[in-house]
């Protein structure tokens, strides 16, 4: 089985658009049922194309990681929801350009051994993007270093975290799980933004070995409270459901 | 390490119960990317469970990286934190 990449394009858009229609309340699934079922089997096979390349992506990680310390490397492929919300989220996109399909991680003893090896990727390496979400910050608080490498035709994307970013960001995941979904998109209880805003910055100063900034320790102190309120709340809403 | 020596998990979570089941296939990646698409598809209607396929040299390193499928995470932001 084989398709083309502007097959796997047309079943990523036929995808997106049933889904938003689907959001509108328009559902019309009856007559494209079929057509949505071979999309998704194209879509699987997309994401299966990408397996060998990020193995091999992981497998150079780990030797290049391994320079600093013992790496701390692990792959993951894509979910399936995540990739059709990404493709719903951002019109215009195509499946086949997706950069993050096959996603590998590695966890760092700092951020100057972060930086190492992303130069040392980005000197031996195809690198088509290089992030610096430490320098620049998205917006929620996330910071890590993101690189995306050809690799047999396929795009893998790299991510070099410190162990406080990761510790960060897999907090950020809990809470969009269990508190608020749209956490990662920006929208989410305004105390929750705050306090990983803040705490991104907190860990970040650690990260740079600085002493920490008693504004920001204040402010913490302050968010504990009512962000351990919410995570509360969000528990008993699920245990009375 | 080649890339023929990592092992696959298939990590479920569970929406409702906060519980982690994983399920090893060893160095297997193909039948571990059946049961991907396999676990994805039986759950696409009500989405119960957060299902992924995490590879790596063992599944403590993915306790690690992917913290936010297991039990504790959320305490360990907490302990890098002022209290």
């Amino acid at each position: 089985m084989s398709f083309s990449k502007t097959q796997v394009n047309r079943a990523g858009q036929l995808w997106a658009e049933h889904l938003r229609a689907a959001a509108d309340g328009g559902r019309r699934v009856g007559q494209q049922r079929v057509e949505l079922i071979e999309a998704i089997q194209v879509i699987d096979w997309w994401r299966e194309e990408h397996s060998k390349p990020l193995s091999r992506v992981a497998a150079n990680l780990r030797y290049y990681a391994g320079h600093e310390s013992k790496p701390i490397v692990a792959q993951r492929l894509k979910k399936l929801p995540t990739i059709l919300g990404k493709l719903v989220r951002t019109p215009g996109m195509k499946l086949a350009r997706m950069e993050d399909i096959g996603g590998v991680r590695a966890v760092l003893s700092s951020q100057d051994a972060a930086y190492r090896v992303a130069s040392r990727l980005r000197k031996n390496w195809t690198i088509t993007r290089f992030r610096d979400y430490v320098a620049e910050p998205k917006a929620d608080g996330y910071r890590a270093l993101h690189l995306i490498n050809r690799n047999h035709g396929r795009l893998i994307e790299v991510q070099l975290r410190t162990r406080l970013q990761d510790t960060w960001a897999n907090s950020v995941e809990i809470d969009a799980r269990r508190v608020a979904p749209g956490l990662k998109f920006g929208t989410g209880p305004e105390v929750l933004r705050d306090f990983y805003a803040v705490s991104g910055e907190f860990l970040a100063i650690a990260d740079q070995g600085l002493a920490a900034d008693p504004a920001l320790y204040r402010r913490l102190m302050e968010l504990r409270e009512p962000v351990d309120t919410l995570r509360r709340r969000a528990r008993q809403r699920k245990e009375n459901k | 390490m080649s890339p023929d020596e990592i092992k696959h998990f298939l990590v479920s979570y569970n929406l409702a119960t906060g519980k982690t089941e994983v399920k090893s296939f060893g160095t297997d990646y193909e039948a571990a990317q059946v049961a991907y698409a396999e676990a994805e598809q039986a759950n696409a209607e009500d989405e119960k469970l957060d299902v992924v396929l995490l590879s790596a040299d063992s599944l403590a390193t993915i306790k690690q990286t992917h913290s936010s499928y297991f039990s504790g995470a959320s305490r360990r932001l907490e302990e890098l934190l002022p209290s």
